[in-house]
């Protein structure tokens, strides 16, 4: 065999190299009301996909960013300049999902967002996308039952439960609902504080800090994330645990986070933007849920506000923070 | 085929060097090729079977670890603890599973007891009745069950596992399970570079594929005739055509292949690309392809040194070759070395050795035989143009003799040829010639200054040559003692060898052709004495040729003389005989009318006296008779008389006529004497213009008389000849006459009589210019009775008589001749005496 080898070398190496056809030039469109801030450990989660995906930013590949900057309104504005630019695939963000979804922009869309879907009318069903569009969900609405149980378990007796919620954020309605459920359920009241902006987050500061409850659950938006140390360094100077989605918050120092591993769905948008640059219409490809749930424990939180944590929680959590 | 004859040899070499190599590699390439393809094929197929199998081990170690974690669950004594510590088993199964979405316990009596999800708060004791929950009965039935697998939302694929625990009565741990977690097993599977692996349900639902979209839209590929083979072969026993060449769900043509996990009725399939599966199969092909065309190159490099090696040679070989076929023998080809080539180029140079040696023989023996030839040529040729020169010329010997002589001087150029013939005697010079110029002059002037010379075989030598009829040859003429006419020749020119050739006619000589040179001691060698033989043979011929044609020139002329003379002699006869008998009736008719004309003129002469005495009794009667009627009687009695003058007359020239034609009947009238004829023809010429002169008083002629004094006396019946003389004159008058009246003033009528003494004969012609005599009457002029005179003027006999005359009696000849116009002739031969008749005739 080695010796066949050593023969045919010269003759297979005259053929071709079948290296892989480089990539011609994609340029896609990066679209979002939040800042650029609060999406900061997750675009590199991104750009990571893209480039497993040999898409390299500066080589073969083109992200031209809009940054809605918290303000909804510019949002129709970026996205017709992105079609004008134009650009191959243009990726949506949080909320700036319903809005191009229902402007039908005539490139492909790829999403991401926390809420269903389905729910807020931008699809059919996960397997079934709308035309030109699709992309991953969150399903974070249903996890913050699970979160309110966590607080409880924390907290057995916990009865006073206070919510930040932006209410700009799409499927908060229904976040509140299952948060309150669950809440109910248990027994646990529970206090609303919309935080759409800076002066609403001092100002619900001051609400809380004047009453300060048992527990505080943090909607995760990209606000929230945006605030993240801010609100944590709030609640530990309360010392109120602080559970919120994303390991984001646990790492800022909320004592619990639970949720669906952003950076793998972040990442997963690459495999999207990916398979339409190859040609692979859209809705060909159903809207994707987290495939891993996290749940993270601020260890250092706990012991700073003197709580201890259970054991069983401790084991059912994949990461503590010590 | 064509082709194949024009291929050179070193073509053919390499080429055969070419084809047997390549024979010999295609079927050791086929036959590897052969079992290197099955070998890898089945190798193919051994790999894709066993990587079904590992892929099925794979995702099996997926479920089998699931229940592994869930064992810890279904232990005998975990009835028996308390919530809390189900509750902390459960979440440490959570933990570690993370494929599990949700977890129940349920009590023997089919109630909920715990139930743990990621998604939903915990349940603590609900209570709720889940003994019909067909997990439940599944757990039951079998210790572990595993669901059928269902799409959340349409969307996840789940499957339920449900594990009774260990103990009677026990109850059961049910987990769901999120399949979309065995995508992490099935990414991780290599086929090969780009071969996959995917899972379905056996009815051929997507469980779980790399590209995720797949299995979230629950794609259904039992359309896939790969995977409804499979469908069918996990429903029947054994696993036979577990691997199979399919195409994919995109079209790419793959070698797929399957295993089944029958405990969760699952298909695996492994699929690899064909191309990338049977890419050992296609580096093998291209592996023997490549040595094959390795092999060929070698064979053609190996071929073409051979071929140059042992070409080299031959060629050099082939060019000696063709350079010795071109004609250049003395070419040698370079030998080298002391092989085979070597070898024949020794032989080819040995050959063409003695090729050239025998070429040089045969050129040798070619000129010979050339030369032979053209001399036998040109003596050939000199052979026949003296035939043709003879065959040309039969009467004279010449131009023979000349063409002998040239030719022999022309074949043999350093000698000098002359003729001589030997005739009454004396040796004439007849022709000599020399191939220079000075010599045939000086030989012309000496041969003339020599000939003729008597024969004498003691003095010349051309004479003892004749005389011994043989050929003589003189090697040195200066040394001849006695000197002969040679000596005397050489002396004069300086030819010193002399060859003398006798011309033989039946058996003597008659003359001699000689050769002569002048250089002493040469002699003709016998091939050139045989043409000169032949030579004198010819001159033979001529000479033979010519007396006899002179011989049968006067022969003929001879005979046609005779011919002649006896053609003449039978018209004349012929001619005689007719006027003979014409005469003899003449003469014959004369007779008869003689005695009643003489009746007729007595009886005239009577009638006359008879009419006197009328006229006498008339007078008698005078004064009785009334006088009128005397007038009458009278009158009567004058015209009678008148008439009776008119019968007597023509009685009298009746007479006369008779007369003449009695003449022509008379044999020899007169005596037959000597006679001065031209005396007889002035006096006749006399007589006739005389004559003449008195009938017609106006009549007047030229007369132009030229008579030969040398006529002499000629013997003639000179009375019977006066007739004919007067008679032709008489017509010469008149025919001038004639003409003069019809003419008118300005034409002379002329009369000539010649005479001439010929050599037994005379000849006599009497001329006249009259109007001449027509073609028509020319023949008739001699017959008795024809005339061209009024009637009355002439009786038609008188040149029948002169014919009579002339002819019969003087045995002469008369004769015609005349231009219509212009002049008539009579010419008349006489032999001079009798005996000149007799000759004659």
């Amino acid at each position: 065999m080695h010796r066949r080898t050593l023969l045919a070398a010269p003759f297979l190496a005259a053929a071709p190299a079948r290296a892989q056809p480089s990539r011609p030039l994609a340029r896609i469109g990066w679209l979002t009301a939040q800042r650029e801030a609060s999406l900061t450990p997750f675009l590199p989660a991104l750009r990571a996909g893209l480039a497993e995906a040999r898409l390299v930013e500066g080589r073969n590949l083109e992200i031209a960013y809009r940054f809605g900057d918290d303000d909804a309104a510019r949002l129709p504005a970026l996205l017709a300049e992105l079609v004008r630019l134009p650009v191959h695939v243009l990726l949506a963000q949080g909320v700036a999902v319903a809005p191009v979804i229902r402007a039908r922009p005539p490139v492909p869309v790829v999403f991401v967002m926390s809420s269903d879907p389905v729910a807020a009318g931008l699809a059919e069903s996960l397997a079934r996308p709308a035309p030109g569009t699709t992309g991953v969900t969150f399903l974070s609405a249903e996890m913050n039952g699970k979160r309110v149980e966590l607080l409880r378990d924390l907290l057995p007796g916990l009865t006073q439960l206070a919510i930040l919620a932006n209410p700009a954020h799409p499927g908060e309605a229904m976040e509140r609902a299952v948060a309150e459920g669950v809440a109910a359920r248990f027994g646990i009241a529970t206090a609303m504080h919309h935080t759409r902006n800076a002066a609403e987050l001092e100002l619900a500061f001051a609400r809380l800090a004047a009453a300060p409850p048992g527990a505080l659950l943090a909607f995760a938006d990209g606000f929230a994330l945006q605030n993240r140390a801010a609100i944590a360094r709030f609640a530990m100077a309360l010392r109120i645990p602080l559970v919120s989605g994303w390991r984001a918050f646990a790492e800022a120092g909320a004592l619990l986070s639970y949720g669906p591993v952003l950076p793998d769905s972040y990442r997963r948008l690459a495999h999207f933007v990916d398979r339409i640059l190859r040609g692979t219409r859209p809705e060909a490809m159903p809207i994707e849920q987290p495939r891993s749930f996290e749940l993270v424990v601020n260890q250092r939180t706990a012991a700073a506000i003197g709580l201890e944590v259970p054991t069983h929680l401790l084991a059912r959590a994949e990461a503590v923070i010590e | 085929m064509r082709l194949r004859r024009t291929l050179s040899l070193t073509q053919r070499l390499i080429l055969s060097f070419l084809g047997l190599v390549t024979a010999v590699l295609v079927v050791n390439g086929s036959i590897s090729m052969w079992f290197a393809y099955r070998e890898a094929t089945e190798a193919a197929v051994r790999f894709a079977q066993e990587k079904a199998d590992a892929a099925a081990d794979r995702v099996a170690q997926f479920v089998t670890e699931l229940e592994q974690q869930m064992g810890w669950t279904a232990r005998a004594d975990w009835a028996r603890v308390t919530m809390e510590q189900r509750r902390y088993d459960f979440i440490r199964l959570l933990r570690q599973a993370p494929a599990i979405t949700e977890l129940l316990y349920v009590d023997g009596a089919g109630r909920e007891r715990l139930r743990l999800s990621r998604l939903e708060p915990d349940a603590l004791d609900s209570g709720a009745d889940l003994s019909a929950d067909p997990r439940v009965l599944g757990a039951r039935e079998a210790r572990v069950w595993y669901g059928p697998v269902n799409f959340r939302r349409g969307s996840e694929p789940y499957m339920a596992v449900a594990m009774a625990h260990a103990g009677r009565g026990a109850g059961a741990t049910i987990a769901e399970v999120n399949l979309k977690l065995i995508w992490e097993v099935i990414t991780a599977i290599r086929v090969g570079g780009t071969g996959y692996a995917f899972v379905t349900d056996t009815a051929g639902r997507l469980i779980a594929h790399p590209d995720m979209s797949l299995v979230l839209r629950d794609t259904n590929l039992s359309g896939l005739p790969q995977i409804a083979a499979a469908m069918a072969a996990s429903r029947a026993v054994g696993d036979s055509g577990r691997v199979v060449a399919a195409r994919a769900l995109d079209g790419r043509p793959v070698l797929s292949a399957h295993a089944v996990i029958a405990r969760l009725d699952w298909i695996v399939f492994v699929e690899q690309p064909r191309a990338e599966a049977l890419a050992p199969v296609y580096a093998t092909f291209y592996q023997t392809l490549a040595l094959l065309a390795l092999g060929v190159l070698l064979a053609l490099g190996a071929g073409a040194l051979l071929a140059r090696r042992l070409i080299g040679p031959i060629r050099q070989l082939q060019a000696g070759a063709e350079r010795l076929g071109g004609g250049a023998l003395a070419e040698r080809i370079t030998v080298r070395g002391s092989d085979e080539i070597g070898t024949l180029a020794l032989r080819f140079n040995e050959m063409a050795e003695r090729i050239q040696d025998a070429q040089e023989t045969l050129e040798r023996r070619v000129d010979e035989r050339t030369r032979e030839l053209r001399e036998s040529l040109d003596h050939q040729t000199a052979t026949s143009d003296v035939l043709s020169i003879i065959s040309r010329s039969t009467s004279d010997t010449k131009p023979v003799f000349e063409a002998i002589v040239s030719s022999a001087a022309k074949l043999f150029p350093s000698w000098s040829a002359s003729i001589v013939i030997l005739r009454y005697g004396m040796f004439h010079f007849e022709a000599a010639a020399s191939a220079s110029r000075e010599d045939a002059a000086l030989i012309l002037s000496q041969m003339r200054a020599v000939y003729p010379f008597p024969f004498d075989p003691a003095t010349s030598q051309a004479s003892r040559a004749v005389h011994e009829r043989r050929v003589v040859e003189l090697t040195d003429a200066a040394a001849e003692e006695p000197p002969t006419v040679s000596r005397r020749v050489q002396t004069a020119t300086g030819f010193r060898s002399t060859t003398f050739v006798p011309l033989l006619a039946d058996g003597a000589g008659i003359g001699c052709i000689i050769m002569t040179r002048s250089e002493p001691g040469c002699r003709l060698d016998p091939a050139q004495l045989t043409l000169l033989q032949t030579f004198a043979d010819q001159a033979v011929i001529a000479i033979e040729n010519a007396r006899l044609f002179q011989e049968v020139q006067a022969r003929t002329t001879e005979l046609q003389k005779s011919l002649d003379e006896l053609r003449t002699a039978q018209d004349r006869l012929i001619q005689t005989e007719k006027l003979a008998s014409l005469g003899q009736l003449t003469a014959g008719i004369a007779h008869e009318i003689k005695n009643p004309l003489n009746f007729v003129n007595n009886f005239a002469d009577l009638s006359v006296e008879l009419l006197d005495e009328l006229e006498q009794a008339l007078a008698a009667a005078g004064p009785s008779l009334a006088p009128g009627l005397r007038e009458e009687v009278a009158d009567l009695a004058r015209t009678l008389r008148g008439n009776l003058a008119k019968v007597i007359q023509h009685g009298r020239r009746a007479d006369s006529i008779v007369r003449n034609m009695l003449a022509h009947s008379r044999e020899g009238g007169g005596e037959r004497r000597l006679v001065d004829l031209n005396g007889l023809i002035e006096e006749s010429l006399n007589l006739a213009y005389h004559g003449a002169r008195a009938e017609k008083p106006g009549f007047n002629i030229a007369l132009d008389k030229s008579l030969d004094p040398a006529l002499g006396m000629v013997e003639l019946y000179p009375q019977e000849f006066t007739r004919v003389l007067l008679n032709l004159i008489g017509n010469g008058f008149h025919a001038a006459y004639a003409k003069q009246l019809t003419e008118g003033g300005g034409f002379q009528p002329t009369l000539s009589v010649t005479t001439r003494a010929l050599d037994d004969q005379v000849e006599i012609r009497v001329r006249d210019n009259g109007s001449g005599i027509p073609a028509a009457v020319r023949s008739r002029i001699f017959e008795p009775f024809f005339t061209t005179k009024p009637p009355g003027q002439g009786t038609g006999l008188g040149l029948s008589l002169s014919h009579d005359i002339v002819v019969k009696q003087h045995g002469g000849t008369i004769e015609v001749a005349t231009e219509p116009g212009r002049f008539a002739e009579f010419v008349v031969t006489l032999p001079r005496s009798r005996a000149a008749v007799g000759k004659a005739a």
